[in-house]
């Protein structure tokens, strides 16, 4: 695996819009394939690239009883990446319509992700009032 | 993350243009419409499998 770093996806995001605007030139319509590409690949290396350290604070987070929310905070931070990169996608090709659905089916997702949150809030509320 | 794939599909882009703007040239536009659509395909399913993986390695990192 190459390593990957600020120059070297600079480089690249570079040589990937030089790309684009040859091939729209020729063909409009493969030149779209081109910037998504080079969104999903540029991500992709962002998302490896925070690996290491999500498992560090993962580490930490098992230390201090918090793991289940911590894993919970994880998972939103996942939706909230993957609807934030497709919806960017959709708004690069000029689909804006597209893209507002997908971040509202992102925004629900991670409202039902919150339910057991609240539920624990309201249980613990419960209780300090039924104790007083 | 390897320029492999979009030196590919830029590649692919610039074939299609060429054999779609003979096509025109020649005076068979509905065969250079159909040129250009086989190249869209075949550029979208080159995309496919990087979609599929950036979704998986998402998935992964982050605990889905």
């Amino acid at each position: 695996m190459m390593n990957i770093n600020s120059y070297s996806v600079g480089a690249f995001a570079i040589i990937c819009v030089i790309c684009a605007t040859l091939v729209k030139g020729f063909k409009s319509e493969i030149h779209i394939a081109v910037k998504i590409a080079a969104c999903v690949l540029i991500s992709s290396a962002a998302v490896l690239m925070l690996s290491p350290l999500l498992d560090y604070i993962n580490t930490l987070a098992e230390k201090t009883l918090v793991a289940d929310l911590f894993s919970l905070l994880l998972k939103a931070l996942g939706i909230t990446l993957l609807c934030k990169i497709c919806g960017d996608i959709c708004r690069d090709c000029g689909e804006n319509a597209i893209a507002s659905g997908v971040e509202t089916v992102g925004k629900i997702e991670l409202l039902i992700l919150c339910i057991p949150l609240l539920e624990k809030i309201l249980t613990s509320a419960y209780e300090i009032f039924e104790l007083s | 993350m390897d320029i492999g794939l979009i030196i590919k599909i830029v590649g692919v882009g610039i074939l299609v243009a060429v054999c779609a703007l003979i096509l025109n040239k020649s005076g068979r536009d509905d065969q250079a419409m159909l040129v250009g659509l086989a190249g869209l395909v075949v550029v979208l399913l080159m995309l496919v499998g990087e979609i599929g993986n950036l979704f998986d390695t998402i998935s992964d990192v982050f605990g889905f």
